[in-house]
């Protein structure tokens, strides 16, 4: 918390406190030691994300850690690894061993992956057993897609944030509901 | 996300940010911008991390000291805290 305070310019005090009170989060993950801390709440600097992800035709390790030194350099705060494919965990180790900012993902695209992507074969036990292996690794944050039943569209229709779903790519039930609820 | 973007080739630290150098204070990284004029370089959030170094290897393990007595913990069963 120290070291946050000295990146925002506050004291240490202020820092704590907004963690206490649940105004800010710091992602960090015990498993991710290579992390330089920061700080994600509305009393401190705007944070911006970046996304990466393998390509299908190619990628390699030093390419993903290409991408990922680039997003650092030209100021990512956090980087999502969107990866999907065989090489999935090994590419997300050398990502997280390379990353200096908290590193986040979508697991149910691993858990899909998983069950050779058939959404009705995915299970609790699948996706718990994805979350558990991607926390080991040192993950800091995850996306956490839920699915949305359509009886419960109609309670959608006041809301005051609308509905975004910033990711929408494999067949997932998530996609299908998301694209429900725009319509 | 299309599948035949070339992957981009970072730059050095140094060719990013040819006015700027990379400062620690107390070990937090800072990104100090020269200024003309006589003004005093002002400093600047970092987030490029530690540079220069081999892929293959990882970045050195800045937090390993810090989490390593809440890991002995943890393994001993005893409650840790998050807040560090």
């Amino acid at each position: 918390m120290a070291y946050i305070a000295s990146r925002e310019g506050l004291p240490a005090e202020f820092v704590r406190d907004e963690v206490a009170r649940g105004r800010a989060i710091i992602p960090a993950n015990i498993n991710h030691p290579e992390l330089e801390p920061m700080i994600i709440g509305r009393n401190f600097l705007v944070k911006i994300n970046a996304n990466i992800g393998n390509s299908a035709v190619s990628s390699s390790i030093e390419e993903e850690v290409e991408k990922l030194r680039w997003s650092t350099l030209w100021g990512a705060d956090t980087v999502m690894d969107l990866s999907t494919g065989k090489n999935i965990h090994e590419t997300r180790e050398w990502i997280v061993r390379n990353s200096p900012v908290p590193i986040g993902t979508v697991p149910i695209y691993q858990a899909l992956e998983k069950v050779g992507g058939r959404p009705e074969d995915l299970t609790w036990e699948v996706y718990r057993d994805t979350l558990i292996e991607q926390a080991e690794q040192g993950v800091d944050y995850f996306t956490v897609h839920a699915g949305v039943l359509l009886r419960y569209i109609p309670m959608t229709a006041k809301r005051l944030t609308g509905i975004v779903s910033r990711i929408t790519r494999r067949t997932s039930p998530t996609r299908t509901s998301a694209r429900s609820a725009r319509s | 996300m299309s599948k035949s973007t070339p992957v981009p080739v970072a730059s050095t630290y140094e060719e990013a940010y040819p006015n700027s150098t990379k400062v620690y204070e107390n070990g937090v990284p800072f990104r100090e911008v020269a200024l003309g004029g006589g003004e005093k370089p002002v400093r600047l959030y970092d987030t490029s991390g530690p540079q220069g170094h081999d892929p293959r290897a990882g970045l050195p393990k800045l937090r390993e000291s810090w989490v390593a007595p809440r890991r002995a913990d943890a393994r001993q069963g005893k409650v840790v805290t998050q807040l560090h």
